[in-house]
């Protein structure tokens, strides 16, 4: 056996620390992960987010111990689980983890399901332990059920609690909501939230979903093709995406060639009111949120443009229109809008820009 | 579900209870051989390619008449020439028993057997039937003989061996593969008197006349006579003669249709091959193999060899089974049997360039 | 940044669990020295009989050889891929008998089939009698009926071999594909059409690894083509060695046996390619065509037709000749055999299968090259005819049991060790590709779950691993069972001494032209393997209800 290298720092790091991680699955084979740095302090949610394929799986396993980096080193509550030569077995790592398909053992109880990682406390405790857990993710009485005699959720319940037993040093959550229905994702993603708080348990997660993010993260980073693109909170990385990739990540967007001038922006939209143009020059590219959109009444102000679709979805409408004129005809943009005034398709409108809301995502 | 935890003790118990009932029987072997020297007769283990129940018979009545166990492993004599060869002074065979005299040359001639000097063997077999240096020593007698169909063949029509190669028994001859050691023998005592050019093409011959493909054994040839596939074929006197003793009454419909030949009564006499046994050079313990050896040789049990197999005893003045009695006195070629062994792989090499499967 | 590829051929040092891939790695090396010993003989110096069989006797057992797995092939295929849609696809009657009752005539080995079926149509069989008897005038004839020939044999290789095509085809028609035969249905293509557009090319994997299963077997028979006088590769090996006593020679022949297996089982898994098979959709049947009238009658007759001939017909002669030799005196011992055989084939499967486990799991731990491929050298032996690895297996085993005193002769003669170890080099084969298709479908991520919830290695095969693989291990233990029940060459050449099973019994006496006496045991051969056939399927059917 390879002896682990366990270089112990005193407390306050982080939780997790990855400097310069890389993973090929063969050689010569394009990297899956290509040099990632990443920190998660104690307590945090933090979500990895990307397209499929991003290396943000590998990523999770890599932290696991279910797979051996090429270059870098990783530290887990101030242990360096890999680095060099050196490598610390997943059971030996204190990580819990939930799986995309949980990964419940089918031939175990649910309680059995918990016990079966609660080695480490003594026999007589690892009971009261388990329905401790359960209680907290509200299944007592579930116990005796065999994982296939649950629901979905109960299911996701379930993993996540024999995660959670043996209070993990760092939670990892591989696309916890990819099996679950809409309606069930909202109120879990609640559910857990409380629950991750509740515990203080540090937790990253990887999702491909933008309202995950939103629901769950203090922190977020973006991956794309084995690298980190850009990491901060959600609410920063919506506002100010580095590039479109993130931008299109978390959420919808509108993006529209510009040229900074006094005040704002040029674009197809006419002159976009921005305090922050006054740092970029010539041609950029800008990324407008469909909720910086307006629609306005009136022949004085805004493009004009006619209605294509209105998808409405409660107090709030989704309104794609077509640009009439401008430098571009026919460009189509997407709009939030309110409940009034009613809209239907060939209908013509004015967009007009919210100021101070354009963000520089590129140039030309 | 039963958790493995329990499941796997079981199936390594089980695994052990296993191992422990194949060994069994072989344990008191082993332990026999320790014990032979505090005077216990000991034991005596036999390679053999016989596997008659007259055989295990015999072994029995060895035991109780002088206390010696007799160990048996049975396989064809070219894999057990092949163990034997393998496990060298390893060994723990002492005697080696074959059904032809070519595979006790083959032994002989790869150093696997020792030369036994007995009077009682010397004087009990004649001395065409054993190996010149006392390295085997045949048991039984086989002749093989024309077995023919007693409407469609007359007896004046049957003369020799060669004869069966000639135009006239074209489509009528039934014979079985050349990978048997019997049709080996003969093909190497025909090389022995005419020279394998004449051997080569009487092959041909025969091969020319085969009524069919050669397929099955012995009995299978004087079935496919009885149901008129073939006129005439070649087999070993104890298979026809097992049919005509059967009791299944179909069996004897089939052999009271079938006349026995003995060919080549004017000249050399009919080819007959030895059922045999020799002393291994590994050998433990040479003193019970001896004792084994003249034990099958003595009157007693060429008895039985003749009653219950319908062999020809080798030791003179033994009473034959009646069917064989029935079937009369006949001339057999007094061919050294070495020489058979000999010409084992040339008489092989000649069917096959014949296109004798 | 730089960035190197670690992973290579070996597997990575840091993840390995050295104690797995260790214990894999000499299991290999151990079970493979036999298979060496063969491997180094086809280099040797060729003895004369070499040039002799090679220009005088080759080309027609490659002939007869290629006719033979052809159109023994071709019907295995035919038969066990046809009887398997119809039991899954369609609805007639009988079904769910024909469902398990076709795998029967796994049961029956092909040499003992051959025979039986000459004996049955002999003048002196039960057929001819049944002629005389019935038909006017024919009381004292005999019929010659030309039985003994190559397209007899293939058709009884192809009666007794389909069922390995049946049930893997079977397996996945059930268990992988209900979903898209509906959805085939649902876009409007008849029966036929699905039949061969869709339910062929989906079960192409199962329909050639079967068809790999039952060529493999038919290299490797000796006994059946010897007895009918077909002159095969097989028959090739055994004259060089018996008739010619040239052991070189029949070495170097296995090791080209062993070569064209190796070549098939490649072809196999290349054909296989890119193509996924992984137990990913919900295993749910298909609903099926309810078949009536001349369809149900014919859908019938061609279930009922390979039942019969493969396993009824070969077990009621059987059965009569059992009744007249009881009837005659008995067949003393009979129980001691059979004890002999049941212990030793349990045995056998048990270590078999564990082994089969530890390299399985070990590949699967570190996920190298090298680990895999030692696995699949494994899986050699089953291409090599029992009696050469015999040869293999005594050199092997005598030169370990040579390093001590007396050690040889307890290795071979004085107790099973030699047999056994034979046993698992011949059908590891079976085993392995078990044990490994079971670990595919058990997937990686619950390993994964419990290795992250802090379970070592051993904690998580035992715990996680074997529970779920339980009726692919219990189903790998009744193959090498049976397997080891019919098992001939190997038994006669590695027993020990005194040491006689079912299958030696039954065949030494078949050999020596004693057919009916033969048939007790040959039907206690027969018996056990379809009792253990039936138990085990009524065992996964109880399971799957539940």
């Amino acid at each position: 056996m390879i002896r682990s290298v366990e270089t112990v720092v005193n407390g306050a790091g982080p939780v997790l620390a990855i400097g310069g991680l890389v993973k090929r699955y063969s050689r010569g084979a394009v990297p899956a992960v290509a040099g990632v740095d990443l920190e998660v302090e104690a307590g945090e949610i933090m979500a990895v987010v990307g397209e499929s394929g991003c290396g943000k799986s590998t990523l999770l396993r890599l932290i696991a111990g279910l797979e051996t980096p090429d270059v870098g080193g990783i530290r887990i509550g101030g242990r360096v689980v890999a680095e060099g030569r050196g490598w610390v077995a997943p059971e030996r790592r204190g990580v819990g983890m939930v799986f995309q398909d949980f990964a419940l053992f089918p031939h175990m109880t649910v309680l059995g399901n918990i016990v079966f990682g609660l080695q480490a406390l003594r026999r007589s405790e690892r009971k009261g332990r388990a329905e401790e857990i359960l209680d907290l993710v509200a299944l007592s009485g579930y116990g005796d059920r065999y994982p296939h005699q649950l629901s979905g959720g109960q299911q996701q319940r379930v993993a996540l609690a024999r995660a959670l037993a043996s209070e993990p040093k760092l939670l990892l959550l591989d696309e916890p909501f990819s099996n679950l229905d809409t309606a069930l994702k909202t109120s879990l993603r609640e559910e857990i939230r409380e629950i991750l708080q509740r515990t203080g348990t540090t937790t990253l997660l990887v999702v491909h979903d933008a309202e995950d993010v939103m629901a769950l993260a203090d922190r977020a980073a973006v991956m794309r093709a084995g690298r980190i693109v850009q990491q901060g909170d959600p609410d920063t990385l919506y506002r100010k995406p580095k590039d479109e990739y993130v931008a299109r990540f978390l959420g919808e967007t509108n993006v529209l060639p510009a040229r900074a001038c006094p005040g704002g922006f040029l674009t197809v939209l006419g002159h976009v009111p921005c305090a922050a143009a006054e740092t970029s020059a010539g041609s950029v590219r800008v990324c407008l949120r469909p909720e910086h959109l307006q629609l306005v009444a009136g022949a004085d102000r805004g493009e004009p443009a006619v209605v294509e679709r209105v998808h409405a979805a409660g107090m709030r409408r989704r309104v794609v229109v077509r640009l009439e004129s401008g430098s571009s005809p026919g460009e189509t943009l997407v709009v939030h809008a309110g409940p009034e005034p009613p809209l239907a398709p060939g209908d013509r409108v004015r967009i007009l820009p919210r100021p101070d809301c354009a963000h520089v995502i590129g140039i030309g | 579900m039963a958790p493995l935890r329990q499941v796997v003790p079981v199936l390594i118990g089980v695994l052990a209870a296993g191992l422990v009932g194949c060994t069994a029987d072989s344990a008191e072997q082993a332990s026999d051989t320790d014990a032979q020297s505090s005077g216990d007769p000991g034991v005596v283990n036999v390679y053999s390619h016989r596997h008659y129940d007259t055989d295990q018979e015999l072994f029995r009545r060895f035991t109780e008449q002088t206390g010696i166990e007799v160990n048996v492993v049975t396989a064809s004599a070219d894999e057990l020439i092949t163990r034997l060869e393998n496990e060298g002074a390893d060994s723990p065979a002492d005697v080696l028993i074959t059904v032809d005299a070519g595979r006790l040359h083959r032994a002989k001639d790869r150093g696997l057997l020792q030369p036994i000097e007995s009077e009682v063997l010397d004087g009990s077999i004649p001395a065409h039937l054993r190996d010149r240096d006392g390295e085997w020593f045949g048991l039984t007698q086989r002749a093989r003989i024309i077995a023919y169909h007693l409407d469609r063949v007359q007896s004046d029509e049957l003369s020799t061996y060669e004869a069966l190669a000639e135009p006239q028994w074209d489509d009528r001859v039934l014979i079985r593969s050349s990978s048997n050691v019997y049709n080996q023998s003969l093909l190497a005592s025909l090389i022995t008197h005419l020279g394998a050019d004449v051997a080569e093409s009487w092959a041909a011959g025969i091969v020319e006349n085969m009524a069919r493909e050669p397929s099955g054994g012995d009995t299978d040839q004087i079935m496919a006579v009885a149901a008129g596939a073939g006129d005439v074929a070649v087999v070993n006197t104890y298979y026809l003669a097992r049919l005509a003793a059967s009791e299944d009454p179909e069996e004897q419909r089939v052999a009271e249709q079938i006349g026995a030949f003995f060919p080549n009564q004017e000249d050399r006499g009919t080819h007959v091959n030895v059922s045999g046994a020799g002393v291994t050079r590994s050998s433990q313990n040479t003193e019970n193999a001896i004792r084994l050896l003249e034990f099958l040789a003595g009157e007693e049990a060429q008895r039985l060899f003749a009653e219950a197999n319908h062999e020809y005893p080798v030791r003179p003045g033994v009473a034959w089974s009646d069917v064989l009695t029935s079937w009369g006195e006949f001339e057999a070629d007094e061919l050294d049997l070495t020489r058979l062994g000999e010409l084992n792989g040339a008489a092989v090499q000649i069917a096959d360039r014949a296109g004798w499967r | 940044m730089e960035v190197i590829a670690r992973r290579t051929w070996l597997p990575d040092v840091r993840s390995l669990s050295l104690g797995w891939t260790l214990a894999a790695l000499v299991l290999v090396a151990l079970l493979s020295i036999p298979l060496m010993v063969v491997a180094v003989g086809a280099f040797r110096p060729a003895g004369e009989a070499w040039g002799h069989i090679a220009t005088t006797l080759l080309p027609e057992y490659l002939r007869h050889t290629a006719v033979l797995a052809a159109a023994s092939g071709a019907l295995a295929l035919i038969v066990g891929g046809g009887c398997a849609w119809l039991v899954t696809m369609c609805d007639f009657p009988l079904r769910t008998f024909f469902r398990w009752a076709l795998v029967l005539p796994l049961a029956v080995p092909a040499y003992m089939a051959a025979y039986t079926y000459a004996g049955m149509l002999s003048v002196t069989g039960p057929a001819q009698r049944l002629v005389r008897q019935v038909v006017p005038g024919a009381a004292d004839q005999f019929f010659y009926w030309h039985v003994m020939r190559i397209e007899v044999v293939a058709v009884i290789f192809g009666m007794v071999l389909y069922p390995y095509v049946f049930l893997l085809t079977r397996a996945l028609l059930e268990q992988r594909s209900g979903r898209v035969l509906e959805a085939a249905r649902l876009m409007g293509r008849g029966p036929w059409a699905i039949f061969f557009r869709v339910a062929i090319p989906l079960a192409r994997p199962a329909l050639a690894a079967g068809l790999a299963l039952v060529l493999m077997e038919i290299l490797n028979d000796y006994g059946a083509v010897a007895y009918y006088g077909v002159t095969t590769f097989t028959t090739g090996i055994f004259r060089a060695w018996f008739s010619l006593g040239d052991l070189d020679t029949a070495i170097r022949l296995s090791a080209i046996l062993m070569t064209v297996v190796l070549l098939v089982l490649g072809l196999e898994r290349w054909q296989r390619g890119a193509a996924r098979y992984d137990d990913s959709g919900a295993a749910q049947p298909a609903s099926r065509y309810p078949l009536r009238g001349s369809a149900a009658a014919g859908a019938l007759v061609f279930c009922a037709l390979p039942l019969l001939l493969g396993f009824v017909l070969p077990v009621a002669q059987l059965s009569a000749w059992t009744v007249r030799v009881v009837r005659t005196g008995g067949v003393p011992g009979l129980l001691g055999l059979a004890r002999n055989s049941f212990l030793l084939a349990l045995g056998a499967a048990v270590l078999c299968v564990t082994i089969a486990v530890v390299i399985g799991y070990a590949a699967r731990l570190d996920r190298s090259p090298l680990t895999r491929s030692a696995g699949k050298l494994a899986l050699l032996g089953y291409s090599i005819p029992g009696a050469v690895i015999a040869v293999g297996v005594l050199v092997a085993v005598l030169a370990v049991g040579r390093l001590v005193e007396g050690g040889a002769a307890f290795l071979v003669t004085g107790t099973a060790v030699a047999l056994v170890f034979g046993y698992v080099v011949r059908f590891m084969a079976v085993g392995l590709l078990a044990v490994e298709s079971g670990f595919t479908r058990v997937g990686p991520n619950l390993a994964a779950a419990s290795r992250v919830m802090g379970a070592a290695p051993l904690r998580t095969l035992f715990q996680i691993e074997l529970p779920l693989l339980r009726r692919t291990l219990i189903a790998a233990v009744t193959l090498v069972f049976i397997d080891v029940l019919k098992e001939l060459p190997l038994t006669l050449i590695l027993r020990p001494f005194n040491f006689d099973t079912l299958a030696t019994r039954a065949f030494q006496l078949a050999s020596d032209e004693q057919l009916a006496q033969s048939a007790p045991a040959a039907l206690l051969v027969i018996g056990t393997a379809a009792l253990v056939v039936g138990v085990l399927h009524s065992a996964f059917e109880q399971e799957a209800r539940t």
